[in-house]
């Protein structure tokens, strides 16, 4: 990491959505879908982090809330020192050209009417960064050519159907990458793509990185992908953070029961390997009336009245950088 | 199957029988307001110049005129409870509930039940038949035939089959729903002249309505094909009749339901053109009567009748598609 | 004997009268109790080649060479009406998305008991006897045989695809990615089942995925697809230790893996072929680099390179992989 000095702070952040019941709702209890339930942590500058976790986890939801792409049922998130909850919509919006975000599917975030040149270049004219066309253009094609559409003058006139979809995913990052974000959020970055292309996109990624010197957080369900890509993990369960720490420790030497089963429960690419897989009951349910205390308690292996207390267990530093919600010893 | 009564449906239903209501309370109200707000005089088709002023103030007084807005708002809802929507004006003062619902609304009914039926099933099935056959002559055919009745101007084809069938063969009566003059001897002979009667306009109608429905069908079962089950459902080696009438149709139903409930007054409103070519005494004939004669109080029933069935049919439709699509749970 | 063999199989499909050469010269066999792992990218055929041998191609999809014997039976030769009652009754088929196999407006159980009645008559009491019996084998609540498609997890709805695919008692089972939608944990559970079953039942199966983490997992047999041909076809281990296509090699090194030493991933430069007008020679020359000048001018053979580890390519055996670049 390349400082200390963090660029973005979650803290207590929440968002519940309300559960939908109709005209008369207001009749009994509202309840609520906690995709993200009071989860904290800080992005140092230079860092590359990867959220984790099952479908349902809440890692979209809270990638979209960091953004202020949905608002927070509570909590803060300080980009740069300020609170992103507290700025009008202008500020917004000058922030968000701060903090970009990487879709999943490059086919729907990019219209097929428009060239490619069109489509990288529209935002330095939308939001009133550059007047002059020639301008534009050098910068449009500076952005191709970091992300390697080589050379970039033939990309450029093209529509995106003429394109691979590791050719487009870079043109949606070379349209991130325009207004040289200090935070880039991508989404599954990766995931549509064909496994022999994929690795060209994440080391692209790693080295933009280098050159530009922006902080990435990955949202991703895939851990080996996410060993590959980051160096700090942030596991979650049902909307909250049940362990984060760095990457190889977190893969190579879980704490918590659930990263534990996950991690072994990941297919590795090689037949003569044998791993004991940890067996966990049941599905992940959704996470609308939760059980009392830890929300892993039914599913969880390592559970005991012993030492298990009826209240939701809070994140402990176990070894430096290395944080952990589980009571078990 | 029943309806899944679960709390939450039940809930649902009742919500949309409060929400019909509203609506319908609402349509009732701009239907006072529209007429109000029309320009010309409602008076102006009864009262006559040269009567005397004493007559003019009674005629006012008789429909209440003198009186204020609100105070008519409220008389013409409480009046409407009571099944009064007043006289009308043309029709030697007869209640215009009479005019509406007498022999007029069975006409129509019986005209648009027959061609409706026939038309959502015959272009039910060859809509899916042409779907499941894509592109072979079947399809282009009846695609081609069903387009064509659907474009043609219906009070176009009604002339013609006037023309031919009635005029030239003689096969089909020229006007009217039966043969005037007749005294018939028991209903099973008054039927038979009554359909004798309806052939025309039913063929008519029957051929309007079925290229929408045809279309609707069609389209929808091809996008039933691109759905999983379906490859799923042949990779079973299922019948193809079994995949087509089991699997695609049902599915295919969905769109249908919502298309015709919203459809409903239009279809009802296409009926005025064949029912004037046929002379055939139906609230189409009516409302185009009204118009001609500024008979307003009629014309009122007719737009609140039609507004009703639309609220209505929506509401059905919704239910409809509760016990169809086991995925609408409240 | 074989349950499946494959020969020369060559699908092609059509726009207008221009071929797409989804699958060309595709030949394999699978033993009782063995799983054929069939990998490759996006647009590889191997999806093609699937329903190929169940012959449930689109309609402008064709078999124009080659022969599938199930059980000894040609079934390309066969009419669409005999191929129609041999489906489900001698090969069932697995789908990626559970959720989108069962029509959502029909009961779950009813549609099992619809295809054993097709499939094996009798009376629907006994069918929906038999679709209980299954539910309990995949670990389903028989008591959940009434609830419709959109009532269950992904989880459930997989094991209830599993059941339907048990119900007619096949020899083989397609599995078309059919843990692909999964998470992880939910996926190793049905892989799990699934292996359980195939010994009881001593299925053959042949598992498509794109996936190679999970083929080397689960997989006996592995099978590389590479722009509609069969590269490289051998027992797991040696494809996967000993890999003699530079495709192969290239992707497996592409898959990152949650254990040993964090090492640099592969990639392949470049986009595969489009299969209209697919490259002369072999279809993988213009991204290998190892290529050579007999590779863009002939097609390589599909040879037994060792003991039943086969290749299609003109360096196979003589390549040293790793050392590069």
């Amino acid at each position: 990491m390349a400082s200390s000095k963090p660029i973005l702070e979650v803290k207590n952040l929440k968002k519940w959505f309300p559960v939908r019941s109709g005209f008369f709702s207001f009749f009994g209890e509202q309840r609520y879908v906690k995709a993200v339930d009071d989860v904290s942590f800080e992005v140092p500058e230079g860092g590359s982090i990867c959220i984790v976790g099952e479908s349902g986890c809440g890692k979209t939801t809270l990638a979209r809330t960091i953004l202020r792409l949905v608002e927070p049922t509570g909590g803060e998130v300080y980009f740069e020192g300020e609170n992103i909850y507290d700025k009008t919509r202008g500020e917004l919006a000058e922030l968000r050209l701060q903090m970009q975000l990487i879709f999943q599917n490059p086919f729907e975030v990019l219209d097929p009417r428009l060239t490619i040149e069109t489509l990288v270049g529209e935002g330095l004219h939308i939001h009133n960064l550059e007047e002059d066309p020639q301008v534009v253009r050098e910068r449009v094609f500076k952005a191709l050519e970091a992300v390697r559409l080589v050379p970039a003058r033939n990309f450029a006139s093209r529509y995106t159907h003429e394109l691979s979809g590791g050719q487009l995913q870079r043109v949606a990052i070379a349209r991130s990458l325009i207004f040289e974000p200090k935070l880039v959020i991508a989404d599954e970055p990766v995931s549509m793509l064909d496994a022999s292309i994929r690795t060209e996109v994440m080391n692209l990624m790693t080295d933009l990185q280098k050159d530009f010197g922006h902080t990435y957080i990955f949202i991703t369900h895939d851990l080996a992908q996410a060993r590959y890509i980051g160096d700090f993990c942030i596991v979650m369960y049902l909307g909250r953070i049940a362990e984060m720490g760095p990457m190889e420790t977190v893969i190579l030497d879980p704490i918590h029961p659930y990263t534990k089963a996950l991690v072994s429960n990941i297919p590795v690419p090689d037949p003569t390997e044998q791993r004991d897989r940890i067996f966990l009951e049941g599905e992940t349910p959704t996470p609308i009336d939760l059980p009392e205390g830890c929300r892993f308690k039914p599913r969880c292996q390592a559970y005991s009245d012993t030492y298990c207390k009826p209240e939701e267990p809070n994140l402990i530093e176990v070894s430096p950088g290395h944080w952990v919600a589980c009571y078990a010893p | 199957m029943a309806l899944r009564t679960t709390v939450g449906t039940r809930r649902y239903i009742v919500n949309r029988v409060v929400q019909t209501l509203i609506i319908w309370f609402l349509i009732v109200t701009l239907n006072f307001i529209i007429f109000r707000i029309m320009p010309g005089d409602p008076r102006a088709s009864i009262i006559e110049q040269g009567m005397p002023p004493e007559l003019r103030q009674a005629i006012v007084e008789r429909f209440g005129l003198d009186k204020t807005l609100l105070e008519q708002y409220v008389l013409y809802i409480v009046a409407l409870f009571q099944g009064d929507m007043g006289f009308s004006f043309s029709h030697f003062t007869e209640p215009v509930w009479e005019t509406i619902f007498g022999f007029r609304f069975t006409n129509t009914f019986v005209l648009m039940g027959a061609s409706m039926l026939v038309a959502i099933i015959i272009g039910m099935v060859m809509g899916v038949v042409a779907a499941a056959r894509r592109g072979s002559k079947i399809d282009t055919g009846s695609t081609v035939v069903f387009l064509v009745a659907y474009s043609m101007p219906v009070f176009w084809i009604g002339l013609l089959i006037l023309l031919y069938l009635g005029f030239n063969f003689g096969l089909i009566p020229l006007a009217g729903t039966i043969t005037r003059g007749v005294e018939h001897a028991n209903f099973i002979e008054y039927a038979a002249d009554y359909l004798h009667h309806m052939i025309g306009p039913w063929i008519v109608l029957t051929l309007s309505f079925i290229g929408g429905f045809y279309l609707i069908m069609r389209d929808s079962v091809l996008d039933v094909f691109t759905q999983d089950y379906i490859l799923a459902a042949e990779a079973k080696g299922l019948k193809e009749r079994t995949i087509l009438y089991g699997h695609a149709m049902r599915n295919a139903m969905l769109p249908m339901i919502s298309v015709i409930a919203v459809n409903m007054p239009f279809l009802i409103s296409g009926a005025t053109m064949t029912e004037f070519v046929f002379s055939w005494s139906g609230l189409g004939l009516l409302t185009y009567d009204s118009v001609l004669a500024a008979d307003y109080p009629v014309l009122q029933g007719v737009f609140l009748f039609l507004a009703t069935i639309t609220v209505i049919s929506n509401f059905i439709a919704d239910m409809l598609y509760l016990r169809l699509d086991p995925r609408i749970t409240y | 004997m074989a349950i499946l063999e494959v020969e020369n199989l060559k699908t092609h499909y059509y726009i207008g009268d221009k071929p797409v050469y989804a699958v060309d010269d595709v030949s394999f066999t699978i033993d009782r109790n063995e799983t054929l792992g069939l990998a490759g990218e996006s647009g590889c055929g191997k999806t093609t080649t699937a329903y190929s041998i169940l012959r449930i191609l689109p309609a402008n999809g064709k078999i124009v060479e080659g022969s599938v014997k199930l059980d000894g039976e040609d079934l390309v030769t066969k009419s669409m009406e005999e191929m129609r009652k041999i489906r489900w009754k001698k090969a069932s088929i697995v789908f990626q998305y559970a959720m989108n196999a069962f029509n959502p407006v029909l009961r779950i159980g009813r549609q099992i008991v619809e295809v054993i009645q097709e499939k094996e008559g009798g009376s629907e009491q006994a069918a929906a006897l038999t679709v209980a019996g299954l539910f309990e084998e995949v670990g389903l609540e028989p008591s959940r045989i009434d609830d419709y498609p959109h009532e269950f997890s992904g989880g459930m709805l997989q094991r209830a695809i599993i059941a339907q695919a048990l119900s007619c008692d096949p020899r083989l089972i397609i599995a078309d990615e059919p843990v692909t939608a999964l998470d992880v944990i939910v996926q190793n559970k049905i892989l799990d089942l699934l292996r359980k079953l195939q010994a009881k039942y001593n299925l053959a199966v042949l598992f498509i995925t794109h996936d190679l983490s999970v083929v080397a997992e689960n997989c006996t047999q592995v099978g590389i697809m590479y722009a509609g041909n069969l590269m490289e076809l051998g027992s797991a281990t040696s494809v996967f230790k000993e890999s003699l296509h530079p495709y192969t090699y290239k992707l497996i090194g592409a898959f990152p893996s949650v254990t040993g030493p964090k090492r640099r991933l592969e990639f392949i430069p470049g986009t595969p072929p489009n299969l209209m007008k697919p490259p002369p020679g072999c279809t993988f020359h213009p991204r290998c680099p190892y290529a050579q000048d007999i590779c863009s001018k002939e097609l390589p053979k599909f040879e037994e390179i060792s003991n039943g580890h086969y290749a299609r390519c003109h360096f196979a055996g003589q390549l040293e992989f790793g050392g590069e670049e």
